[in-house]
């Protein structure tokens, strides 16, 4: 039985611009206890979906058309007043910034005991007991304390979980998660996905999935449904969705990520970004990105707009190449033929031999090379924290505690951990951004730390830096041609140079010379990233910290950025260190990975070895919490309970034995030190 | 999401900046709007009702008060101008610098600007003006010295949200050397809100420089100028309330003008469009 039924839906934002049409005419139902995903990037109407189905659209958006039934009852139709009284009580929503959403001067149980009260009529101390009991189901340790915490005490994976308690005060037909672990570390997704999974086989509600992560999709859906461009493009069971895609973009989707099982090359790439939802051109919305439409000449998807259609029961796509009346196409092309023939990138790409082999652009004789480019030796950075002039009641954050490695001539080594290990402190302290506490950085032999000025401006031509987030690392002010020659001008390159320079930068990194004259803001989120790389690539560095450079994007952006960086390092026989929190994207760029673990480098290994043979407790259970994409449900994982330490309180011993599944005395008195395993392979845990 | 934005003027801008430069306009072309001398004596013409000879009366001496009230405007319009525009440049300055330098440069220098926030500024113009010759340079200085605070609190307080931005990191990771940073990403970012700031200062400078003139230390007699038309007709205010009203409205017009010029000014910056918040 279909618990809620969506017809037609329109959502449109009128803004001063125009009006943009978020959400056009979604069909969509959700069963009875079933998990729908849907699935699509930024801004192609995602949330504007759950806002309507909430009700809690603010202006300039509203519901201009369809319908919303929730149980045969049409909540368009509603007022207000009613609608307040199916809020939080039959339907519930869980947001993707948990912090932000919990009202910091109450504790955390009152969140709960309101969320009950306002559709219950409950006795406080009765409700007060049933929020401890929701935060139990919720997974929280000691949840008696826990109610009586403010959120601000809480980490973001524990403020999750009560925002999911609170969600479900009522008990709920329909929970809508929207983008429910993309604020969170993968080893805490891990753990809110289990939990959002458990709970609805034991309260058997109804759950939709936000999100742009089809690992998300492919561990939690049932079903799933792929938005582009304020459409539905294909909707099917998610086993189908992964083996057989069908829509072009789909496919384009699921073969561009970056993955943990397979390593190619090259990524396939979707070319372009999603198109404005402002003005929309006649036809098929992703005609202009779609491969397939050129590689089957297909005029049709220019003129009219495909309709979503089964090509299989419960399998809808919105394409004309499997329109079955369409007479143009040869009878071979139907469904399953066409599908199989334009598999993106699934075989072997035509532009890369070395398929499968990310090592064949490594130079040949690596170990030949003595001296390292770069050498990291007891690297550490301690902050101080308190307030005032003389820092009174303050302790001492080890944000980087001995961290030793060292970077080969046009080498990547990838530097992986949760959000807070300090890897982002080892990228800043190299290039010298934040001084160090102690240690020693040689760039090709130079001590990095200790430089005067003179030298440092000389070692700062050769080491550069790509930053996470590209709207917030370039100048809004600035014209992006005079935020990359900014280091030209510094080094006293004459204006004409410089514009030749900038020009030929913008070139390398794939953008035309007019955007030279452009601010940062008339740019998509992919070029302002390609910006911020031909800034750091102006002066023709040998060595570059990449950090989070793709994080930030969205997926189909995401691999054309990735294989931009490769392509460059081979151009330019860069080195890079690579910083990221996302081991599927390091397995596709690095040639050697180091794991962090607050703080401390806990594993070292070339890529291949280290994903064959991970020996840390805490690489496995990093690698297991990255969710697949193959949508195998009962996979054995290692799921790390609680949360990172903090930093400030460290844990003695090795730092890892309070989340470590096979901690043991020893590991709570002494801390093991990185000891060579096989060759070049080397970890700190005393059991290996 | 890249949206062009065009920013729209802001209502209360449009107005405040419409009647300042409305008072702007009557000093300025003050000659061309009378034939009278604001320092000629008619002393039989004394006290006359407005007419249509002279547009607002005359004052106990027999000036015009229309010609007085516009050529009146020029030395505190004047001042205030040239006092807050120093004030601006400086404060802006140190409060850049001090906001990039950190550290206990920055904090000494926030203890000195509360220190001199804590005088009361006409005060401290009252005292300046007493000790050194009255006139152009000394009133000033009797601004300046305690209006530059402001800006630099406000300079100070956008370069720390900008500090925080990734491309300062960038910048030095090219090797720009601070005084570059300083141009070519702080003080950009804060002509927007320095102007607006500007502007709400001007209300303040020219109610404080009209007061200092209304206490005599302005300008000297037989000059016009509206804070000592204010104090020259007080005696006869009961009789003829117009010798008080007109120089008096003109001050609260003008200062009420600029006012709301700086907070439209302030409201339109503060909008989203990618920059900083003032």
């Amino acid at each position: 039985m279909n618990l809620l039924e969506v017809r037609d839906l329109q959502t449109h934002f009128f803004c001063d611009e125009g009006v943009v049409k978020a959400v056009d005419g979604v069909d969509l139902t959700v069963r009875r206890g079933e998990i729908l995903g849907l699935v699509g990037e930024t801004g192609c109407g995602k949330s504007a979906i759950a806002l309507s189905i909430m009700g809690l659209l603010d202006p300039p958006g509203s519901v201009v058309g369809g319908s919303i039934r929730l149980g045969g009852v049409d909540l368009l139709g509603l007022p207000e007043s009613e609608m307040a009284k199916i809020r939080g009580n039959r339907v519930a929503m869980v947001f993707q910034q948990p912090q932000s959403s919990l009202d910091p001067v109450f504790k955390v149980g009152h969140h709960i005991v309101e969320a009950i009260r306002v559709h219950r009529a409950v006795a406080k101390c009765e409700a007060w007991r049933q929020a401890v009991e929701l935060l139990r189901e919720a997974g929280i340790p000691d949840p008696e304390r826990l109610a009586h915490v403010y959120p601000h005490e809480l980490s973001g994976g524990m403020a999750q979980r009560v925002m999911i308690a609170i969600a479900l005060a009522c008990r709920p037909d329909l929970v809508i998660a929207d983008e429910p672990t993309t604020a969170l570390d993968v080893t805490i997704q891990a753990q809110i996905l289990d939990l959002l999974r458990s709970l609805r086989a034991k309260f058997g509600m109804a759950v939709i999935v936000i999100t742009h992560d089809l690992g998300v999709i492919a561990e939690m859906a049932d079903r799933v449904a792929v938005m582009y461009a304020g459409r539905i493009v294909e909707q099917t069971d998610v086993r189908s969705l992964f083996s057989e895609p069908h829509h072009p973009y789909t496919q384009g989707l699921i073969v561009c990520m970056p993955r943990l099982d397979e390593v190619r090359a090259r990524l396939t790439v979707i070319p372009g970004a999603v198109p404005s939802l402002m003005d929309i051109a006649p036809g098929c919305r992703f005609a202009s990105r779609c491969q397939a439409r050129v590689l089957h000449d297909m005029t049709r998807c220019m003129e009219a707009e495909p309709p979503l259609e089964a090509v299989h029961p419960g399998h809808e796509v919105r394409c004309w190449l499997y329109d079955r009346a369409a007479s143009a196409e040869p009878a071979h092309h139907g469904p399953r033929g066409a599908g199989a023939g334009y598999r993106l990138g699934l075989g072997a790409p035509a532009d890369s031999p070395a398929n499968g082999s990310p090592a064949g652009h490594m130079p040949a004789g690596r170990d030949s090379i003595p001296h390292p480019l770069l050498a990291v030796t007891e690297l550490f950075k301690h902050f101080s924290t308190g307030t005032g002039v003389f820092r009174r009641g303050g302790g001492t954050v080890r944000a980087v505690d001995g961290v030793s490695f060292d970077i080969r001539e046009g080498e990547t080594l990838a530097l992986v951990g949760e959000s807070g290990c300090g890897k982002t402190t080892v990228g800043r302290a190299i290039l010298r951004l934040i001084p160090a506490t102690s240690g020693t950085v040689l760039f090709g032999g130079r001590d990095v730390l200790n430089a005067g000025t003179a030298e440092l401006k000389a070692l700062r031509r050769q080491m550069q830096i790509i930053f996470q987030d590209p709207s917030s690392s370039l100048d809004p002010r600035m014209r992006v041609g005079d935020s990359v020659g900014l280091g030209l001008l510094v080094n006293g390159i004459k204006r004409k140079e410089r514009d030749d320079a900038v020009i030929a930068t913008l070139r390398t990194v794939g953008l035309e010379p007019y955007h030279a004259r452009r601010y940062p803001r008339e740019l998509s989120g992919g070029q302002r990233q390609r910006v911020v790389i031909a800034r750091a690539l102006a002066l023709r560095p040998k060595f570059v910290v990449c950090d989070e450079p793709v994080s930030a994007l969205d997926v189909s952006v995401q691999s054309q950025i990735l294989n931009l960086l490769r392509d460059l390092q081979q151009e330019l026989r860069l080195s890079y260190l690579f910083i990221a929190h996302n081991l599927s994207v390091v397995n596709h760029i690095a040639d050697r990975v180091a794991v962090m673990y607050l703080g401390k480098v806990v594993e070292l290994a070339d890529r291949e070895e280290l994903f064959r043979n991970p020996l840390h407790p805490y690489t496995r259970a990093l690698m297991s919490s990255v969710p697949s994409t193959q949508p195998s449900g009962g996979r054995a994982r290692i799921v790390l309970n609680g949360d990172l330490p903090s930093q400030r309180d460290m844990p003695s011993g090795c730092r890892f034995h309070t989340r470590c599944p096979f901690a043991q005395e020893r590991c709570a008195k002494e801390d093991p030190l990185m000891r060579e395993v096989t060759p070049g392979h080397s970890a700190a845990c005393w059991l290996v | 999401m890249s949206r062009v934005r065009r920013r729209s003027w802001h209502a209360t801008a449009v107005a405040g900046l419409g009647i300042f430069l409305v008072v702007v306009a009557i000093t300025v072309c003050a000659p061309f709007l009378t034939h009278y001398d604001p320092i000629d004596q008619v002393l039989r013409d004394a006290f006359k009702p407005p007419s249509a000879a002279h547009w607002l009366g005359t004052d106990r001496l027999g000036r015009d008060l229309f010609a007085r009230i516009a050529y009146g405007g020029r030395f505190p319009l004047a001042i205030t101008l040239v006092a807050v525009s120093v004030s601006a440049i400086f404060g802006t300055l140190v409060g850049a610098i001090v906001g990039r330098v950190g550290g206990a440069v920055e904090e000494i220098a926030m203890r000195l600007i509360d220190v001199f926030i804590s005088f009361p500024s006409i005060l401290v113009g009252l005292v300046i003006a007493a000790l050194l010759k009255p006139g152009f340079g000394t009133l000033v200085l009797a601004i300046t010295v305690t209006d530059w605070t402001p800006f630099a609190r406000l300079a100070r307080a956008i370069t720390l949200e900008i500090n925080t931005r990734a491309y300062i990191e960038a910048a030095s990771a090219v090797g720009a050397p601070e005084p570059l940073i300083l141009r070519k990403h702080v003080l950009h970012h804060l002509v927007g809100p320095v102007l607006a700031m500007g502007f709400l200062r001007f209300g303040h400078g020219l109610l404080t420089i009209a007061g200092l003139s209304y206490l005599g230390l302005g300008a000297q007699p037989p000059a016009p100028d509206w804070g000592a038309m204010l104090a020259e007709a007080q005696p006869y205010m009961m009789r003829f309330p117009i010798l008080v009203l007109a120089p008096g409205l003109i001050i609260f017009a003008t200062a009420l003008s600029v006012v709301l010029a700086g907070r439209g000014l302030m409201l339109m910056f503060d909008a989203p469009h990618g920059g900083p918040r003032a």
